[in-house]
C-alpha cells in the first residue's frame, strides 16, 4: 500500500467509529435531557476524560504546536503550563456545588445556572447570547483546524476539507447530542494521549535528545528558550492568567459537572483530567521544539504558515502509519471540542434564549438539532471571514467565555452579594471588549508587543462583575442565592467525620 | 456545607483579595510590567482554592485540609517567584534552558499535573466536597 492509502484508511476508520457512536447514541436519545446533559448518567472516568479532551482542542494541539515552534518555550508556558492547575481549581470550585445545584434545580446549561442564581431576565438573556457568540467563536477555530488536517488526511482542497470536517462532527453530534459527544470524547482522549506520547518520543529523537535539542535551539536564538524572549514576559503572563481562569470558566467543562450521576464521582476526576491533558501537551512541546531544532540545523524548511508546523513535521520525520495516526489524533482533539460547542450553542439558541424571552418551544429535541446545524454553519462562515492563525482564533473564544462566565457563575455560587445586574453588565463588557479588540486587530490595529487582549478581557470582565455587584444590591438575588442549594447536607459515605476542630 | 448565607463576610474578603490581585495583573498587562502580571498568578490560585474549601457557614476547613492546600500553593508560589527572579538571565542553567523557563516547564508543570488532583481528592473527602447532598431531585425551579 502507498502512503496516501494507509493514511486514508486510518482516517476513514476513525470517522466511521465516530459516526457509529453517533448512531448508537441516537437510539438512546429520548429527550432534551439526553441531548444536552447525557441523561446525567456519567461516571468519573468518562466524565474526566471527556472534560480534558473537550478542553484540549485544535487550538491546543495544532495552534500551540505552531506557536511553540515560532515563539519558543514561552508559548508553551503561556498556553500549556497552567491547564492542569486549572482543572484542579475547577473541581475545587465547581464540582461539589454544581452537583448540588443540579440536584436541587433543573439545570442543563450555564444560562440555566444563571437563571436559578439570579432574579434577572436580562442576566439570563445576556448569558444565553454570550454562549451563542462564544460557541461560534470557539467552533471557528475548530473548523479552520479541521480543514487543515482533513485536507492532508484525504488529499483534498482546504475548502472542501473544512466543509467535510464540519459536516462529520455535525452529523454525529446532531444524531447523538451530548451523549455521543462524551463517548466520542473518551475514544478521542485515549487516542490523543497515546499519540502524544509516541510523537513526543519521535520528536525528541529528531533533535538528538532533550539536551541536544535545547543546545541547537540556544545556538540558533537564545530568545526561543527565554521567558522574556520572542514574546515579552508580560504577554506570556497575561496569556497564562487567561488560561488559568479560563479553564474553570469553559462551558464544555462546566457542562460535564451537570452530567455526573453522583457527587461521589468527583473524587478522582481532577487527577484523570489534569494528567490526561498534561500528557497531550507533550505533543506541542515535543513537535514545537523538535521542529525548531530541525529548522535551525537545516533538516527542515520553515513552514509557510505557522499552523502547518505539526503537519510539516509529521510529513518530514515520521512513517505514513505514525503520521496517519497522529493526524487522526489531531482531528480527534478538534472534533472533541467541536461536538461540545455544537450542543452548547444549540442549547443556548433554543432552550436558553427562548426561555429568557419568556417563550417555550415545543419539540425541544428537534429544535436542538436544527440549532446545531445553525451553529456549524455560522462557524464555517466566520472561519472564512477571519484571517487569524488558529491559536489567536481559539484565544478569542476562550477569553469570551472566561470573561462572561467566571464572575456570574464561578464567583456567583459562593458570593451572596453577586447580582443579576452585574451579570448582565459583565457579560456585555466582556463580550464587547473582546469583539472590539478582535475587529480592531482585523482592521490593522497593532497593539504594543506586551499587550495580550485575552488577558485584559478576562480580568476586566471579572472585575466589572465584582464592582457592579458591590454597587447594586438586590434582595431578590440574595433570596435566590439562599435557595440555590439543598437545605440540608446529610452525611454520605464519602463524607469523613473530621476529628479536628475548624479553625474559626 | 452549602447553606452558606452565613459567614459571608469571609467570602467578601476573599472576593476583595481576588479583585485586588486582578487589578494588579490588569495594570501590569496595560503597562507591560511583567512582574505585576506574573506575581499574581499563583496567588490567584491560592485565593480561589481557599475560597473553595471553606466549610459550613464559610468557616475555615479542618487543619489537615488547610495544611495540605497551603503546602501545595506555597510550593507553587515559590516556583513562580524563582522564575520571576530569573527573568532576563538567558544562560542555560536547567536542563538546557534558562532557570525561569526550566523551573516552570520541568518542575511546576509536573507538580500541577501530578499532584493537584490528589490534593483535591484528599481535601474533597476531608471537607465533604464529594458528599451526596440529597438522595433525590427536588422540584425544578
Amino acid at each position: 500500500m502507498d502512503e496516501q492509502t494507509i493514511i486514508l484508511g486510518i482516517s476513514i476508520a476513525y470517522l466511521a467509529v465516530m459516526l457509529g457512536i453517533g448512531v448508537w447514541a441516537n437510539r438512546r436519545m429520548a429527550s432534551a435531557k439526553e441531548f444536552l446533559v447525557a441523561g446525567q448518567s456519567l461516571g468519573f472516568f468518562v466524565m474526566a476524560m471527556a472534560s480534558f479532551s473537550s478542553i484540549q482542542s485544535g487550538w491546543g494541539m495544532v495552534g500551540a504546536t505552531g506557536t511553540t515552534s515560532s515563539w519558543g518555550i514561552g508559548a508553551f508556558v503561556a498556553a500549556a503550563l497552567l491547564p492542569p492547575l486549572g482543572f484542579t481549581l475547577a473541581w475545587f470550585l465547581l464540582g461539589g456545588r454544581l452537583r448540588a445545584i443540579a440536584q436541587r434545580h433543573e439545570v442543563y446549561s450555564i444560562p440555566d445556572i444563571v437563571r436559578v442564581r439570579y432574579s434577572s431576565r436580562s442576566a439570563h438573556f445576556s448569558m444565553s447570547v454570550a454562549m451563542i457568540i462564544g460557541a461560534i467563536g470557539y467552533m471557528t477555530a475548530q473548523v479552520v483546524a479541521s480543514g487543515v488536517i482533513m485536507s492532508l488526511l484525504l488529499g483534498i482542497s482546504l475548502g472542501t476539507a473544512t466543509l467535510l470536517g464540519a459536516l462529520v462532527v455535525a452529523a454525529y453530534t446532531i444524531a447523538g447530542g451530548m451523549l455521543a459527544a462524551v463517548w466520542t470524547d473518551l475514544v478521542q482522549g485515549i487516542l490523543m494521549i497515546a499519540m502524544s506520547v509516541v510523537v513526543f518520543v519521535v520528536a525528541l529523537g529528531v533533535g538528538g535528545g532533550w539536551g541536544s535539542t535545547m543546545a541547537t535551539i540556544t545556538a540558533s536564538d537564545p530568545d526561543l528558550l527565554a521567558l522574556d524572549g520572542v514574546k515579552p514576559a508580560a504577554w506570556i503572563g497575561a496569556n497564562a492568567i487567561m488560561i488559568l481562569l479560563g479553564v474553570v470558566a469553559q462551558p464544555q467543562l462546566i457542562h460535564k459537572f451537570l452530567m455526573l450521576r453522583s457527587s461521589r464521582e468527583l473524587k478522582w476526576g481532577a487527577t484523570v483530567a489534569a494528567i490526561g491533558y498534561a500528557t497531550t501537551t507533550l505533543f506541542s512541546l515535543g513537535v514545537g521544539l523538535g521542529t525548531r531544532a530541525a529548522i535551525a540545523d537545516g533538516r527542515m524548511a520553515e513552514p509557510g504558515v505557522v499552523d502547518d508546523t505539526a503537519t510539516s513535521f509529521l510529513d518530514t520525520f515520521t512513517s505514513p502509519l505514525v503520521a496517519g495516526l497522529a493526524l487522526t489524533a489531531l482531528l480527534a482533539a478538534i472534533m472533541s471540542s467541536a461536538s461540545s460547542f455544537i450542543t452548547i450553542g444549540a442549547s443556548a439558541l433554543t432552550r436558553d434564549l427562548m426561555s429568557s424571552l419568556g417563550l417555550r418551544i415545543r419539540h425541544e429535541l428537534a429544535w436542538n438539532r436544527v440549532a446545531s446545524l445553525a451553529v456549524v454553519a455560522a462557524a464555517l462562515y466566520v472561519g472564512l471571514y477571519l484571517d487569524q492563525i488558529i491559536y489567536l482564533l481559539g484565544a478569542i473564544g476562550w477569553a469570551a467565555f472566561a470573561a462572561a462566565i467566571f464572575g456570574p457563575v464561578v464567583l456567583g455560587i459562593y458570593w451572596r452579594r453577586g447580582t443579576g445586574v452585574a451579570t448582565t453588565v459583565s457579560v456585555v463588557v466582556g463580550l464587547g471588549l473582546n469583539i472590539v479588540l478582535t475587529l480592531l486587530t482585523s482592521a490593522g490595529w497593532t497593539p504594543p508587543p506586551t499587550f495580550f487582549s485575552g488577558g485584559v478581557v478576562v480580568c476586566a470582565g471579572i472585575l466589572v462583575y465584582i464592582g457592579v455587584s458591590a454597587c447594586t444590591r438586590s434582595a431578590a438575588d440574595r433570596e435566590r442565592f439562599d435557595g440555590l442549594y439543598p437545605a440540608a447536607a446529610p452525611p454520605g459515605p464519602d463524607r469523613v467525620a473530621s476529628t479536628s476542630q475548624p479553625l474559626a | 456545607m452549602y447553606s452558606s448565607a452565613t459567614g459571608q463576610a469571609r467570602v467578601d474578603r476573599f472576593v476583595a483579595v481576588f479583585a485586588l490581585l486582578l487589578v494588579i495583573a490588569l495594570v501590569g498587562m496595560l503597562t507591560g510590567h511583567a512582574a505585576l502580571v506574573i506575581a499574581p498568578i499563583s496567588l490567584l490560585a491560592l485565593t480561589l482554592t481557599l475560597l473553595a474549601v471553606l466549610g459550613p457557614d464559610n468557616r475555615w476547613p479542618d487543619r489537615a485540609t488547610l495544611f495540605l492546600v497551603c503546602v501545595f500553593h506555597t510550593v507553587s508560589i515559590a516556583l513562580w517567584a524563582v522564575a520571576l527572579g530569573a527573568i532576563g538571565d538567558e544562560t542555560p542553567a536547567f536542563a538546557g534552558m534558562p532557570l525561569s523557563t526550566g523551573i516552570l516547564t520541568l518542575v511546576a508543570w509536573p507538580v500541577y499535573a501530578l499532584l493537584g488532583g490528589p490534593v483535591y481528592a484528599f481535601c474533597a473527602v476531608r471537607s465533604g466536597l464529594v458528599a451526596d447532598v440529597a438522595s433525590g431531585r427536588a422540584g425544578a425551579t
